[in-house]
C-alpha cells in the first residue's frame, strides 16, 4: 500500500506535558483518514508537526515520502493543504479576495479557478460580503477552499465539524467526501464526533494519550464492531435463564433490555419465554457504534 | 521569497492603516507648513522646514509602530501565517519578507515625510535654511534609523503572537523612543557655562564664576561626570535621538549603531521566530 504520511515514534512535549508519546501512524493514498482521540490526546500536536507550525521533540515523519529533516520536506509541504483548529482566512477580505490572496503567496501566475472553488465550497454568492459577516460554516468551507488553492494532494483537516450546525455539518461533509472521490485528494481528519467521522473515513488512526492505539480500515471496523439483537423483554433475568439454556452469547444491558449475539430464532425465545411468564416486547438489530468501539479501545476515562 | 513579498505588498496597499498614516503625516507636516504660511506674523520671518522634518519623523515613529504591528499581528489574529508554513515556506522567507514588505511601507511614509517638507517648505517657507551637510546627514540618519525601527517593530509584530499586546508594545516602545530621544537631547544641550549678562543681577551671587574668564559662570543644570556618560550611551543607541540633535551639530551621528542595531534586531528576530512554536 502506498502511503502519503508515515510517522514513526513521534515525541512532542510542552514543559511538564507530553503530548505525543511515540506516535505512529500510517495515511494510505486515496484515504478519507479519521483521527479519532478525545480532547488533549494529540491531534491537534500532530497536525502542528506535519504542516511545520512547531518541530518535534524525537522521531520522525515522512510526507510524499520526504522526511521531515530533508530540506525537500518544504516542498513536500506543497502538496498539502490545512487547516489547523480554526480556518485561516483574512476576517476583513471577501471570499474572493482571501483566495487571491492565498493564489499570491503561492504564487500561482492568474487568478483562474477561483470561481470555481468558491463553487466547490458553496461561496459563489458572497459577491462583497467580507468574511467576518460570515457564518462559521461557511469561514469553514472558505478556510477549506483557501487549502484547495495550491490543489492539494493531502488535505489535512484539525476538527472541521466543531461548532457548526446540523446543516454545516452536511455541508462539510458531503464536500469532504466529493473531494476525495472526485479530485481524489487524500484527506487527515480529526474529529472527537465519531458518528460523524464514521459517515466518511475510509479509514481510522485512534489516539489516546499521544500514541496510537489501533489503525484500521473501515471494513477492519465494520467486522469488529459486531452486530447484535437488542431485546426488551418484561423480566430480563428471564431471558437470560433461557439464553443460558440455549447456548446464546448475550450481555444485559438494564433491567429490561439485553443484546443477543449471533443469529438467534426468535421465535423460539418467545415460546421459551413463555414458559417463564415472560413477554418480548420488542427487538431490533442493533450495531455496536464507533464511539463504543473506541470507549472499548481508550477507556472511558475522564479527560486530563 | 518573491511570491510572499508580491502577496504581502497587496495586503498592505489593500489596508486602509497606511493611508490613514500617510493622511496623519500630512496633518502633522503638511497641514502645519500652510498653517504656519497663512498665519505668520508680519514682519516675523519664517523658519525652514527642518522642524517640520523632524516632527514628521517623530510621528512615523508611531506611526511605524502601529501600522506593522496591526499588518503582522493580524497575521497571527487570522491564523494565516499557517496558510505560509503549511505550503512550504521556511520561517526564514516568511520574516524576511514580512521585514521587507514592512520596510516598503516605512520607506513610502519616509519618502511622503521629505517630499512634502520640501516642496511645501520651498514653496512657502523659502526652502531649507540648513546647510547641505546637515541636510545629507537628517538623511542619511534617518534612512537608517527607520530601517533599524522596522526591524525592531516587525521582531515585536511576529513574535509577539497576541496582536492586540503586541500593538501595545510597540506602541509604547516608540513612545519611549520618542520621550527618551526628546530628553536626552534636551539633557545634553544644556551648557556648562552661562553668560553673566543672560543671569539677573540678584541672583549671580548664586552661581559660581568660570575660573579665568569672568564674563562666563558655571551653569548648575549642567549634566555631567557619570550621569552625562550614561545619557550619552542612551543618546547614541537612539537613532531618533541622533536625529533630533542633526541640525544643531551635523557631525554627532553615529551611523554604525544604527546599522549594527538593524543587524541585530534582524537576527534576534528571525532567531526567535524560528525557534518558536507558532499557533
Amino acid at each position: 500500500m502506498e502511503y502519503i504520511l508515515k510517522t514513526n515514534c513521534l515525541e512532542k512535549k510542552y514543559r511538564d506535558f507530553t503530548a505525543l508519546k511515540g506516535l505512529t501512524m500510517n495515511v494510505p493514498k486515496g484515504a478519507v483518514y479519521g483521527f479519532v482521540g478525545k480532547n488533549g490526546a494529540g491531534k491537534t500536536t500532530l497536525i502542528r508537526l506535519i504542516c511545520g507550525l512547531q518541530e518535534p521533540d524525537s522521531g520522525e515523519f515522512e510526507l510524499f515520502g520526504v522526511k521531515n529533516t530533508d530540506r525537500g520536506i518544504f516542498k513536500s509541504r506543497r502538496r498539502m493543504g490545512a487547516i489547523v483548529e480554526t480556518p485561516s482566512i483574512y476576517l476583513d477580505m471577501t471570499a474572493e479576495d482571501n483566495l487571491k490572496q492565498q493564489y499570491d503567496v503561492l504564487g500561482k501566475p492568474a487568478y483562474e479557478g477561483i470561481s470555481e472553488l468558491l463553487n466547490l465550497v458553496g461561496l459563489k454568492d458572497t459577491g462583497k460580503k467580507k468574511a467576518k459577516n460570515f457564518s462559521l460554516g461557511m469561514r469553514q468551507r472558505l478556510g477549506i477552499a483557501v487549502a484547495l488553492c495550491g490543489d492539494p494532494d493531502l488535505l489535512v483537516l484539525d476538527e472541521p465539524i466543531n461548532g457548526l450546525d446540523p446543516q454545516g455539518i452536511i455541508e462539510i461533509r458531503e464536500l469532504i467526501i466529493k473531494l476525495n472521490r472526485e479530485k481524489k485528494i487524500t484527506v487527515l481528519i480529526s474529529s472527537h464526533i465519531l458518528d460523524e467521522l464514521s459517515k466518511l473515513a475510509t479509514h481510522y488512526g485512534f489516539i489516546d494519550h499521544g500514541q496510537v492505539v489501533k489503525e484500521m480500515s473501515a471494513e477492519e471496523l465494520e467486522r469488529e464492531c459486531r452486530k447484535c439483537i437488542r431485546l426488551k423483554v418484561t423480566d430480563v433475568n428471564a431471558l437470560a435463564m433461557v439464553l443460558d439454556e440455549m447456548g446464546i452469547e448475550y450481555k444485559v444491558t438494564d433491567d429490561n433490555n439485553a443484546d443477543v449475539y449471533g443469529s438467534p430464532v426468535l421465535s423460539e425465545i418467545t415460546r421459551k419465554l413463555d414458559k417463564y411468564g415472560c413477554d418480548l416486547i420488542t427487538a431490533y438489530e442493533h450495531d455496536e457504534s464507533l464511539e463504543s468501539y473506541y470507549i472499548s479501545l481508550v477507556g472511558g476515562g475522564s479527560h486530563e | 521569497m518573491n511570491k510572499l513579498i508580491r502577496a504581502g505588498i497587496k495586503r498592505m496597499f489593500r489596508l486602509k492603516t497606511i493611508y490613514i498614516c500617510l493622511a496623519v503625516l500630512f496633518f502633522i507636516g503638511g497641514f502645519d507648513i500652510i498653517k504656519e504660511f497663512l498665519f505668520r506674523e508680519p514682519g516675523k520671518s519664517l523658519p525652514g522646514p527642518e522642524g517640520y522634518l523632524v516632527s514628521g519623523f517623530l510621528a512615523m515613529v508611531l506611526l511605524s509602530a502601529v501600522l506593522i504591528t496591526s499588518f503582522l499581528g493580524s497575521e497571527h489574529q487570522y491564523g494565516t501565517l499557517r496558510n505560509k508554513i503549511s505550503v512550504g515556506y521556511d520561517r526564514f522567507s516568511i520574516y524576511f519578507s514580512n521585514f521587507l514588505v514592512c520596510y516598503a511601507a516605512v520607506l513610502i511614509m519616509y519618502v511622503f515625510v521629505w517630499l512634502q517638507t520640501t516642496l511645501l517648505g520651498n514653496l512657502m517657507l523659502g526652502g531649507y535654511k540648513s546647510s547641505n551637510k546637515v541636510l545629507i546627514s537628517l538623511m542619511i540618519l534617518s534612512f537608517l534609523a527607520f530601517t533599524a525601527l522596522t526591524a525592531l517593530f516587525v521582531m515585536m509584530g511576529l513574535c509577539i503572537h497576541s496582536k492586540s499586546v503586541g500593538s501595545v508594545a510597540a506602541v509604547i516602545a516608540a513612545f519611549v523612543i520618542m520621550l527618551c530621544a526628546v530628553g536626552t537631547v534636551q539633557l545634553l544641550s544644556i551648557p556648562q557655562y552661562l553668560p553673566v549678562e543672560e543671569i539677573a543681577e540678584m541672583e549671580l551671587p548664586g552661581y559660581e564664576r568660570v575660573p579665568g574668564d569672568p564674563a562666563m559662570v558655571i551653569n548648575p543644570d549642567y549634566v555631567g561626570g557619570s550621569r552625562r556618560n550614561t545619557i550619552e550611551i542612551v543618546h547614541d543607541l537612539n537613532p531618533m535621538s541622533q536625529l533630533l540633535m542633526v541640525p544643531e551639530d551635523a557631525d554627532a551621528k553615529n551611523i554604525i549603531i544604527p546599522a549594527a542595531e538593524l543587524v541585530i534586531l534582524l537576527a534576534a528576530g528571525m532567531i526567535i521566530f524560528k525557534k518558536r512554536d507558532l499557533k
